[in-house]
């Protein structure tokens, strides 16, 4: 059945063993002898995550499309797995073919959240591949690594090969032909990296080399090379009718997170919330056309049998012909007794008009992201939903009949004082008045889930260069929203953890040492960091400790616009003058318009074209 | 509404799928295969589709059955093939006929079911295990301790006259393989596992639980006090 042969054995002692056996519908398998190079595809958490992720399935499928390429999978373990693999020697190895990944060509990781970094590690380790980048010599794989954390490459930056910045479509299969012609010419692996550093998107972290004053304050990265590139710039695809989509999804056997087939009608948003990476790294805005996504709509419903579909985008209501779209998707899905799910909508009339006929029989919840608790601080982060907003979408849904509405706010946000945490109180207020005016007392079954995250600044944003709050700071704030809603009916209030966003922070805006505190951690028993039951911040205080680093100077301290940033070498296309000129607008609490309404010169035009 | 009865294998790595996983892997094998099977009408509408009896995860089995109502009438073979096309592998469909007359739900006929265990031993000679086999089943009751998952708690249970055969058919390079015919069903049920677990203590032979691997081989319903195999349904 394959070539471990003792994996057999230990499936059946294992939770969900379907986890690990491949062989879905539509996985691809390609015979050695077909084939010149093989690429694993690596998401750094369990099988039922990262299969949820339209990514890994349109890269996939992207690379299989090459003849001689063959893309396999490989999730991390989960903890029991793992254990059994550890005492019986089993090394990771890929879903499709259950072939070791140190026989692959290439391993590619896909960050998709800072807190999966020392999975990456772990995973490594159980593939019996050597963390360090100078450690693997010329036998082993090449390890790579892109998705949203690879903006700030730094803190993998000695565990990386190299990185894949922005949209990997194209850019992968070009690195992996280039890689074919490399290895029949059998030459160093360094000449491989030389190679591939003039592709756009590709940052080697090798070639540059971090310089810290007296104090271990970065100041600048050093080019090792005469013709390592000043900056590295990201790659998008340019049209995304022309951009690669997979016309089939593998299906799982298992149910997972998001167990549906996936449309990615919209890449990018325009709205240009100052909190917000995605916002920026996926500029600028491309749409797929209405035909395109019906034709592939018909061939994924047809390929996959799945009895779900699901439109995807930063922002659902921002796809410009989106009422014809959902009109002709509802008909088809109708007639093939299949659900459509619109996420990310905006509340606006015609979303009601949509969702009251697509949760015909089932109304589930209801998701506003005010993000913020009174107006100034909307318009600080910039923001646009207004709390007339928020009321007219809350009354109308509970017209509707709906009874249960979620709401998302961020706490901790860049001049946020109590007053804005009333704010949050008092709009969970009014909505219970309007449920109140609309339903009788009979059948009042009214719910509303208050979640709260942390702010934590990221890379490449308006707000890069705040602090987030100190711990003690968000524990108290969590506290004291606490009390308010404990003593109000109806209201569910969820919080995050602070010591995992702390660490997400550390991660996030972390330089180069920042390796050597992952490999502690990691040996100290850390993965799964963004697992509740896994996480244990004593350890990473310790890793921190014996590194001789304060994790705080990532995380809590505020940076100037003239300190070097640790990813100051990486270009996303929109300017740090913007980001410059939109964190002072912060401060103000002037907004800024959603860019479709007229150019705000982001800079992201000077590189690629803006439609 | 057409009704189909299906046969079915569910061997290799399919034997790690549950009984659940197995339902909506053929609710979307139907889709890929273009036929519309019905829907329960009302709150949340699932397929027309029930499998006779679930089969435990690690199990394989070289005959499932399971009856589901098919829109259009069409050939039982075109259905077949049309299926084998967009299953996994593992999954095969043996036989699929259109079932006429409406009795019982399949789930409501099991009685019994036939099994092969196999595993590894060594140093035995045949004759000592047969007979081993034989003084197990000559016990008048034997009692199996038996894990309620949903209450975590431990119940004593006497599944001898739940055993209807349990024989050596093969024997050969250090390999046994029983033959069991064993009470399956709401009017009595027992798992496999437990049966093979409850052998190993009493006979002191040295078997690895880990090792043993069992295939379910048939169906059985009761008619007129006869065993009467699945496949024999029309």
């Amino acid at each position: 059945m394959s070539k471990l042969n003792n994996l057999e054995k230990i499936l059946p002692k294992v939770e969900k063993p379907a986890r690990y056996i491949g062989g879905e519908i539509n996985a691809v398998v390609k015979k050695d002898a077909e084939i010149k190079a093989r690429f694993v595809f690596a998401f750094p958490d369990i099988y039922e995550i990262g299969m949820s992720h339209l990514g890994m399935q349109i890269l996939y499928h992207a690379l299989n499309a090459e003849n001689d390429i063959f893309c396999e999978r490989v999730f991390a373990p989960a903890q029991d797995m793992e254990s059994i693999m550890r005492e019986e020697n089993i090394p990771l190895f890929s879903l499709e073919t259950k072939t070791p990944l140190m026989d692959a060509d290439m391993i590619g990781f896909t960050l998709q959240y800072e807190l999966s970094y020392s999975n990456v590690i772990n995973m490594l380790n159980l593939a019996n591949i050597p963390l360090m980048c100078d450690e693997r010599k010329e036998a082993f794989p090449f390890i790579c690594a892109g998705g949203p954390c690879a903006f700030n490459p730094e803190p993998l930056g000695e565990i990386i090969d190299f990185f894949i910045l922005g949209e990997g479509e194209t850019v992968n299969i070009e690195i992996m032909k280039r890689y074919i012609l490399w290895k029949e010419t059998g030459r160093t692996k360094f000449e491989f990296l030389k190679e591939i550093s003039c592709i756009q998107g590709v940052y080697i972290p090798s070639l540059y080399k971090p310089r810290y004053d007296e104090h271990m304050k970065l100041i600048g990265m050093d080019k090792l090379y005469e013709w390592a590139p000043e900056k590295v710039t990201k790659k998008i695809e340019g049209d995304l009718d022309a951009a690669f989509f997979p016309e089939k999804f593998i299906v799982p056997f298992i149910d997972i997170v998001h167990n549906r087939a996936m449309v990615e009608i919209l890449r990018g948003c325009t709205r240009g919330c100052r909190f917000c990476q995605a916002g920026v790294i996926y500029r600028p805005v491309r749409e797929r056309s209405v035909e395109k996504i019906e034709e592939i709509t018909h061939q994924l419903i047809k390929n996959t049998g799945y009895e779900e579909m699901s439109l995807l985008s930063l922002s659902t209501s921002d796809y410009s012909k989106i009422e014809p779209l959902v009109s002709s998707l509802m008909e088809k899905c109708r007639n093939e007794n299949i659900s459509l799910s619109l996420p990310s909508l905006r509340l606006d009339s015609f979303s009601f008009k949509v969702l009251d006929e697509v949760q015909s029989v089932k109304k589930s919840g209801l998701t506003f992201a005010p993000e913020a608790g009174t107006q100034r601080l909307r318009n600080v982060i910039n923001k646009s939903i207004t709390e007339e907003d928020i009321f007219n979408g809350a009354e109308n849904a509970f017209k509707l009949g709906w009874g249960t509405i979620k709401l998302y706010f961020m706490i901790g946000l860049p001049t946020e004082t109590y007053d804005d945490l009333d704010g949050i109180v008092n709009i969970a207020k009014r909505i219970i008045d309007i449920y109140y005016k609309i339903q009788d007392k009979k059948n009042r079954k009214l719910k509303i889930t208050i979640s709260t995250s942390n702010f934590v600044p990221k890379p490449h944003t308006a707000f890069q260069w705040f602090p987030m709050d100190d711990m003690e700071t968000l524990s108290s704030k969590h506290q004291y929203l606490s009390e308010k809603f404990k003593k109000m009916k109806h209201i569910t209030f969820n919080y995050n953890d602070v010591r995992t966003s702390f660490l997400e922070a550390v991660l996030a805006r972390g330089d180069r040492r920042v390796n050597e505190v992952l490999i502690k951690a990691w040996k100290s028993g850390c993965k799964f960091d963004g697992w509740r039951e896994h996480f244990d911040f004593d350890k990473w205080q310790q890793a921190f400790n014996d590194v001789g680093i304060d994790p705080g100077v990532f995380s809590c301290e505020k940076w100037d616009y003239d300190d070097v940033l640790p990813w100051d070498h990486i270009d996303v296309g929109v300017t740090k003058e913007y980001l410059i000129s939109e964190n002072e607008k912060a401060y103000e609490e002037t907004f800024t318009d959603d860019c479709r309404n007229g150019c705000t010169d982001c800079g992201v035009n000077r590189i690629f074209e803006c439609k | 509404m057409y009704k189909y009865l299906f046969q079915f294998t569910k061997t290799d790595y399919m034997k790690f799928i549950s009984h659940l996983d197995l339902m909506s892997t053929f609710e979307r094998a139907f889709r890929r295969a273009d036929i519309k099977i019905l829907y329960s009408q009302g709150f949340s509408p699932h397929p027309k589709l029930s499998i006779a009896h679930p089969l435990s995860v690690g199990i394989s089995s070289t005959s499932e059955y399971m009856e589901v109502e098919i829109e259009e009438r069409k050939e039982g073979l075109e259905i077949l093939s049309r299926l084998n096309d967009v299953l996994p592998e593992g999954i095969r469909i043996l036989n699929c006929k259109e079932m006429i007359e409406k009795k019982k739900s399949l789930a409501a006929l099991v009685e019994y079911a036939a099994y092969d265990i196999s595993f590894h031993i060594e140093d035995i000679e045949q004759d000592v295990l047969i007979k081993t086999i034989e003084d197990f089943l000559s016990e008048i009751e034997i009692i199996a301790i038996k894990k309620q998952m949903k209450t975590h708690t431990i119940k004593q249970v006497d599944i001898r006259p739940f055993i209807d055969a349990f024989e050596l058919t093969k024997y050969s390079q250090g390999v046994a393989t029983i033959t069991a015919i064993i009470k399956t069903g709401s009017n009595g049920n027992l798992n496999p596992e437990l049966l093979m677990q409850s052998f190993i203590e009493s006979s002191e032979i040295k078997i690895d639980p880990n090792e043993i691997k069992i295939m379910r081989t048939e169906l059985y319903f009761v008619k007129e006090n006869k065993r009467i195999p699945f496949s024999s349904i029309n």
